[in-house]
């Protein structure tokens, strides 16, 4: 592909979105299910719903600042007018640490999660390493090969969803959702805030906000990942809730995995959580890939690579090895539970829209409010 | 018998190496002996093909990769020059120094293929009009050299007036009936010509050539396809006659609008190609690109169609074809209509089609014969078939080996019980008849066809039959191997079918290394890759990744009636194919549209 074709490669909305659903629902595979539960016992599946509301009027604020201040701006160009380059690199730095933590609890959980469900005689460090090569080898491809996989697998991750949804249905016991409202609604709004950073939309949407095919469709686009994903996790949640007492749903790291194995529709269907690999391989592939691109996307922004593609082997390796340092699976599920999940909301949308928010008071202080760095932006986009 | 013990003795007790002196050597012969000295026979004006770089490269000092390229451009540029070496030249108006000249082209007198015939125009010249006919024999057709150009120029002609008008527009227009004739001035032409079963024709004091069409050597008459073969639908295919085969697809698509543009690929022997594509239909853009890629061939010979296919294709290292080959005239002449482009490559039985995308590789050229219910059922199981192929083996060793647990318990000691008496491990049992199918397969192409019927004794016999009996693998194993192997003859493209019986190789040591972990993995990183794979400008995955929401001849077979448009993915200058009604007769069409009544 010639330079000028990769400098203007951009991703229809329909990839974006499927891209946008496969990250925020990976999520059920991995240990959101089981902070919801602790937090909201039967009421957990509300958390998502209240998170998704809070997700998607923060999105339509942040487009509606890109579109009228940014258009064609990422976040490390916003805040290079706005704090100049050393605070751009220190907000860079910010976020892709985020994406370079994310990226490896991610990996140490779902690799965990491989070797204690399927692979219990394979050491963790191949079944780690096989999984980042995949990553890298995708985010290599660009956010375009990302997202266009992301389109592919999408399918497969409705179907399996839906599947191990209705599959269990001879388990559901609908009075385990009740009393409803659980640990009470103060409790379930706490949650809600604490645990939306999965809903990694907004801070995404200001660094991909460049790439988008048609900037005209952001609004649908995000109002359609949101709904679909919250859609999935409410799904996931209730029927894990009809299937096991909230007591016992917090004290497991694997919900979808316990759901699966509970499926007995006769016996030739039953124990299918084998199956599910495909399901969960294909959809944390695709999650890790998003958030190491933007780690690495944002790093060579910053520092003005004029290609990030060199970097993604060392930030494999790096993730890799984050992910490895914790002794135990334990560490993680509390690292990630004290830390990304729970304070992530700073960086997944406190400081975007703070970002933004200057940027914007700027541009109008200045008098060009309305103008975008269209061209600028073009200038400086990397090759994707 | 004595002196035959004593030779013995002498043979035994002595080192004869007189038989390593005799081997011939290609590495002691001296270059700059012409291969053609033998006998009395007189030289034509020789070229020395030797470079002084050709010389000097045995030398293994290693050089840069800039100065290796360099060197080697430089060289085969002075090669291609000197192999063609005067051709540039325009033709001279002496006859001698035309004969000359074709001596030394053609190599004669060595060269036997090559036919001079000299002759006088006319039966009655005052002043002699001396000219030649040059052809190769067995390219051309001699009846019509003897009838159409010799017995017109030499036994009909009367030139009686003293200074006839001795040109070659006066040949074509008065003395020769051929239904296809050229005036070309150059030698490079002429010889290009003569090469091809044109027939040459070279008068004295004329400074150029009249090419007369006389092609006409052996080719096998159209027969029905090999590979591709349909129960609904036309019976015949190409041959290995490049004018024939563009004949049979301009006969199936008659309309105007459809070009043939011919160019020459190889500086040693040229070998035609045709850009057939649809003017007005077809993206300027793709005919400019197929053209470019063409045109930038520099090799010295292609053969076939299967080796132009690895030169123009975007990434050859992939086991998927990016170009699809076909035998069907039937399947080019659909494809042109819809906006592909067609390569015809010298006399080969195939004909490339391109841009490819992965899908229209599973299809076939029966579907849009019969009706889209069937249509839609016999791609279903073709896609059934393509992942058996290729995830069977795979998945049956991860089964038993990590996932024992998701089989019913009856089966599970089923498989196991069969598995009581097999010492090797299932991955080694696996790929045993693999291997085993995969000779089957190949021998079953190389085997002579006399001796064809033992393959199947072979195979039935002593593959299957046998290698149960003696507890080598399991009875289970060999159905699964069967039905792969018959799942993989139900793809209908031969070059995707290559690429899955590899891969599944892939996924089977993926499966028996992490078990459906292994598998899937692979199977996320080879679609990221087929998603980033693309044809001639056009996304391999299309229209699905990216989608571009074309019609819904993809995966399933939709009816005709609905499939208004081309597909959107190449950009066609005509999008629409027919009317958005395309059934206006049919009344429960005419209620749909609510015209119900208007018109009786």
């Amino acid at each position: 592909m010639s330079q000028s074709a990769r400098r203007n490669a951009k991703v229809p909305g329909s990839e974006m979105t499927a891209m946008l659903i496969i990250f925020v629902s990976t999520n059920a595979f991995l240990t959101y299910p089981r902070y919801i539960s602790l937090n909201g016992y039967e009421a957990a599946w509300m958390e998502p719903v209240f998170s998704g509301v809070l997700t998607l009027i923060l999105f339509f604020l942040v487009e509606q600042l890109l579109r009228r201040y940014f258009k064609n701006l990422d976040i490390v160009e916003v805040s290079k007018e706005v704090f100049g380059r050393f605070g751009a690199i220190l907000i860079a730095l910010v976020f892709s640490l985020y994406f370079l933590c994310s990226t490896a609890a991610v990996m140490r959980e779902f690799t965990e999660n491989v070797v204690s469900t399927v692979l219990p005689s394979t050491p963790i460090l191949i079944v780690g390493a096989v999984f980042m090569f995949a990553v890298g080898y995708i985010v290599y491809g660009g956010i375009e090969g990302i997202c266009r996989t992301a389109f592919i697998f999408l399918p497969i991750l409705l179907v399996g969803l839906v599947a191990v949804c209705l599959m269990t249905v001879n388990w559901w016991h609908p009075y385990m959702l009740l009393p409803l409202w659980g640990t009470g609604p103060e409790q379930v709004l706490r949650g809600s805030l604490q645990y939306s950073s999965i809903f990694a939309n907004v801070l995404l949407l200001t660094i991909i906000y460049p790439h988008v095919h048609d900037t005209s469709k952001m609004r649908r686009i995000g109002f359609v990942s949101i709904v679909v994903s919250t859609l999935l996790l409410v799904g996931l949640m209730l029927t894990y809730h009809m299937v096991f007492p909230a007591a016992e749903t917090g004290k497991t790291s694997f919900a979808l995995y316990r759901l699966a194995r509970m499926i007995h529709l006769g016996p030739f269907f039953q124990r299918l959580e084998s199956i599910f690999i495909f399901l969960w391989v294909t959809a944390a592939t695709v999650r890790m890939a998003v958030t190491l691109w933007g780690c690495s996307y944002l790093l060579g922004k910053a520092f003005g690579w004029p290609t990030y593609r060199p970097a993604v082997p060392a930030l494999v390796l790096l993730s890799f090895s984050l992910g490895m340092w914790p002794e135990n699976w334990i560490q993680v599920i509390n690292f990630d539970g004290t830390y990304l999940l729970r304070w992530g909301w700073i960086v997944v949308f406190a400081i975007p829209i703070a970002v933004l928010s200057i940027g914007a008071m700027v541009r109008s202080m200045r008098g060009g409010g309305r103008l975008h760095g269209g061209q600028r932006g073009r200038r400086r986009m990397q090759r994707v | 018998m004595d002196m035959s013990f004593t030779g013995a003795l002498k043979r035994l007790l002595t080192v004869d190496d007189s038989m390593l002196d005799d081997q011939f050597s290609l590495a002691d012969d001296d270059p700059s002996e012409p291969a053609d000295t033998y006998g009395e026979t007189p030289q034509p004006e020789t070229v020395n093909f030797t470079t002084a770089e050709n010389k000097t490269d045995t030398s293994k000092k290693p050089v840069s990769m800039r100065t290796f390229l360099r060197r080697a451009t430089k060289e085969y540029e002075e090669a291609v020059e000197k192999a063609h070496v005067g051709q540039d030249d325009e033709i001279e108006c002496d006859i001698d120094e035309m004969k000359r000249r074709l001596e030394r082209f053609f190599h004669l007198p060595q060269n036997k293929d090559i036919v001079i015939r000299e002759f006088r125009v006319g039966v009655d010249t005052k002043a002699p009009w001396r000219g030649m006919a040059v052809f190769v024999d067995g390219l051309s057709d001699k009846n019509v050299i003897n009838s159409a150009i010799l017995e017109p120029l030499m036994i009909l002609t009367h030139v009686s007036e003293e200074n006839p008008r001795r040109t070659l527009e006066y040949v074509v227009e008065k003395l020769l009936p051929s239904n296809q004739s050229q005036i070309v001035n150059k030698w490079s032409e002429a010889v290009a010509n003569i090469l091809t079963g044109s027939t040459v024709l070279f008068l004295d004091r004329c400074n150029g050539a009249l090419v007369m069409e006389t092609k006409g050597w052996e080719h096998r008459s159209v027969s029905t396809p090999q590979t591709e073969n349909v129960v609904r639908g036309s019976q015949d295919a190409f041959t290995e006659n490049f004018r024939a085969n563009t004949g049979l697809v301009r006969a199936r698509l008659r309309t105007e609008h459809l070009v043939t543009e011919i160019h020459s690929v190889g500086n040693l022997a040229r070998t035609d190609v045709a850009i057939m594509y649809i003017h007005g239909v077809t993206n300027p853009k793709l005919v400019r690109e197929v053209r470019r890629r063409i045109s930038q061939i520099d090799v010295d010979f292609v053969l076939d169609s299967g080796m132009l296919e690895q030169f123009i294709e975007d990434r050859p290292s992939m086991l998927i074809p990016q170009v699809m080959a076909t035998e069907r005239p039937d399947r080019v002449a659909a494809s042109l209509a819809e906006g592909y482009v067609a390569l015809f490559v010298g006399n080969s039985t195939y004909c490339l089609i391109v841009p490819v995308v992965l899908w229209s590789l599973v299809h076939s050229s029966e579907d849009s014969n019969i009706r889209f219910l069937p249509g839609t059922f016999m791609r279903l199981i073709r896609w059934i078939a393509l992942f058996t192929a290729l995830l069977l083996p795979g998945l049956y060793v991860a089964v038993t080996n990590y996932h024992a647990e998701m089989l019913p318990t009856d089966l599970m000691l089923a498989i196991a019980g069969s598995r009581e008496q097999v010492p090797f491990p299932v991955v080694v049992e696996v790929l045993l008849m693999e291997f085993a199918i995969e000779l089957i397969r190949e021998a079953g192409i190389r085997i002579p066809s006399v001796i064809g019927p033992t393959i199947g004794i072979v195979g039935a016999l002593i593959i299957g039959q046998s290698a149960v009996q003696a507890g080598i693998v399991s009875p289970l194993l060999v159905i699964v191997v069967a039905t792969t192997a018959l799942a993989s003859f139900t793809v209908p493209n031969y070059e995707l079918s290559m690429g899955i019986r590899i891969m599944r190789f892939a996924f089977l040591i993926a499966g028996a290394v992490l078990g459906f972990y292994g598998i899937a993995i692979l199977f996320v990183v080879y679609v990221v890759r087929l998603s980033m794979l693309k044809s001639f400008g056009v996304p391999i995955l299309s229209p699905i990744a990216p989608s571009s929401g074309a019609s819904r001849d993809v995966l399933l077979r939709g009816p005709l009636w609905s499939m208004n448009k081309r597909p959107s993915f190449l950009y066609p200058l005509r999008s629409w194919r027919q009317k958005p009604m395309s059934r206006p007769w049919s009344a429960p069409t005419r209620k749909s549209t609510g015209k119900e009544g208007g018109e009786t």
